[in-house]
């Protein structure tokens, strides 16, 4: 097999959203034994669709044991893991006046902890095979305010400094950890979250004129979680279409 | 063979991070031209790109001077029918020296290589990029254009205009569908890093101890990260994008 990932096991969380299933498919072709998880149980069709190298887990990243379990069957089935997607997110609008603690920890608690959650459940299978490589999909809400979306942004703001901190403590292990920032997606949640009005009207706000499809930010979460990108720990490489230039 | 009939032309590409992108594009099946004012070199270049079953073009010349760089992207494009891609290795360390003891002349050359000649590159390029109908330029700063260093701050300074030179042709070239961005190696077995390391052992060490996951980068791994943000990111554009071990972390 050849291929970016080929001989890769790969978790992917929120593998049953628009961009996981896009993801998933990506990772395949790429050569990588990949583990789905989310709490969509729809995942598991994709799975199958896939074939022999994918396994679904319903799962819900914000639950350690769950974490647990999800990295047991990884091994059982794949021997072990060597990439980490933290592709699960939720999103939605909030003002500041508006905002209440609960709500924010709702976002904190999914979009913060969950990857927290997953990165510490991978440590040790990721030591034992002398290194891994972790990915964490952000949003460009991650670089500047969006008014509106205080909630969002601020939950991906924190997601960029676990990312930092990860990288920079886990490099002694050989794990890297990067972070994804898109733009706006063809996507729902994202393109709900981050883009009031119609999908042309973002892309015109765009300097190259359109929002992504999903398989660009899937392309650039492969790479950072392949070897080609063996130098690369503590990244936030925007796919933006130039948004944040 | 991804890029099969595909073109690029890399600016300082007959050495060090240079080269070993141009090989790296090699092996995918692109034409390689190669810009440099190191002409003893280009002959080896031409032969070790060629073996990877390619063309290759060479011009000798230096990114500063507006005539070698129209010429090279005019005559990359008469050889090869266009222009796809562009890497800007063409680029001056520092010597160890405290800013108030810095020369006039060697801030000028500084200047002049890092940012002058990225300027000049792309000036020209991305004309023959709109041309073709897109294209993307990579430009090469280094994790000091993100996160300075004492007693080299030219080095420093010049590196910050790259990445600002790429972010605002970025948003300019956009339109044309080119895309333009900036690898920042860090630390790297690139001849750059090596001679500093040869000449300082103590401050090469210091540095090192900087790049969290604790050696040198290869200069291959600098060239993947070129051929990525080239060919694969394709909604990505006028980002600078750090190679450099962990080493823009803190």
């Amino acid at each position: 097999m050849t291929g970016a990932l080929a001989g890769k096991v790969v978790i992917l969380t929120g593998a049953a959203g628009g961009q996981g299933r896009v993801a998933a498919k990506l990772i395949a072709q790429e050569g990588g034994k990949i583990v789905l998880t989310d709490r969509d149980p729809s995942g598991a069709v994709l799975a199958d669709a896939i074939g022999e190298d994918a396994l679904f887990v319903e799962h819900d990243v914000t639950e350690v044991a769950a974490w647990v379990r999800v990295v047991d069957l990884a091994t059982e089935r794949f021997g072990g893991v060597d990439a980490l997607i933290n592709n699960a997110g939720i999103a939605g609008r909030d003002t500041i006046e508006a905002m209440t603690p609960d709500r924010l920890r709702g976002y904190l608690e999914v979009n913060v902890i969950g990857a927290l959650n997953g990165i510490q459940a991978v440590l040790a299978t990721m030591r034992a095979r002398s290194g891994g490589s972790i990915v964490n999909i952000a949003s460009i809400s991650a670089l500047k305010a969006v008014p509106g979306l205080v909630g969002y942004s601020t939950s991906k703001w924190a997601l960029r400094g676990l990312t930092r901190n990860a990288a920079a403590e886990l490099a002694a292990d050989q794990v890297r950890v990067n972070l994804v920032l898109p733009g706006a997606v063809n996507v729902s949640m994202i393109k709900d979250a981050a883009a009031p009005g119609s999908k042309t009207s973002v892309g015109a706000q765009v300097p190259m004129g359109r929002v992504a499809e999903a398989e660009e930010i899937a392309r650039t979460a492969i790479f950072l979680a392949s070897d080609g990108a063996s130098y690369v720990t503590g990244a936030e490489l925007t796919v933006d279409g130039g948004w944040c230039a | 063979m991804s890029l099969a009939g595909r073109s690029v032309l890399v600016t300082g590409g007959n050495s060090g991070i240079g080269l070993a992108t141009a090989l790296q594009f090699a092996r995918e099946g692109a034409d390689i031209a190669i810009l440099s004012r190191r002409t003893d070199r280009n002959e080896a270049a031409r032969e070790v790109v060629k073996a990877s079953g390619v063309r290759c073009i060479t011009f000798a010349g230096s990114v500063t001077n507006e005539d070698d760089t129209r010429a090279a992207v005019q005559g990359t494009v008469a050889a090869f029918g266009g222009l796809d891609y562009a890497f800007n290795s063409a680029g001056l360390n520092q010597s160890v020296t405290p800013l108030e003891e810095l020369s006039l002349e060697e801030f000028t050359a500084l200047m002049d290589i890092n940012a002058r000649g990225t300027f000049l590159s792309m000036k020209h390029q991305i004309p023959a990029m709109r041309a073709r109908g897109g294209g993307a330029i990579c430009n090469c700063a280094s994790a000091a254009g993100l996160i300075p260093s004492a007693f080299q701050v030219a080095y420093a300074g010049a590196k910050f205009a790259v990445i600002g030179l790429t972010r605002g042709a970025a948003l300019e070239a956009a339109k044309d569908k080119v895309r333009v961005n900036v690898v920042c190696p860090g630390a790297t077995t690139g001849e750059m890093w090596l001679r500093f390391a040869a000449e300082h052992p103590e401050r090469a060490a210091i540095a090192l101890a900087k790049h969290p996951l604790d050696r040198v980068g290869e200069k291959e791994e600098v060239a993947r990260a070129v051929l990525f943000l080239c060919r694969d990111a394709t909604f990505t554009t006028g980002h600078a994008f750090p190679v450099d071990g962990g080493r823009t972390t803190g």
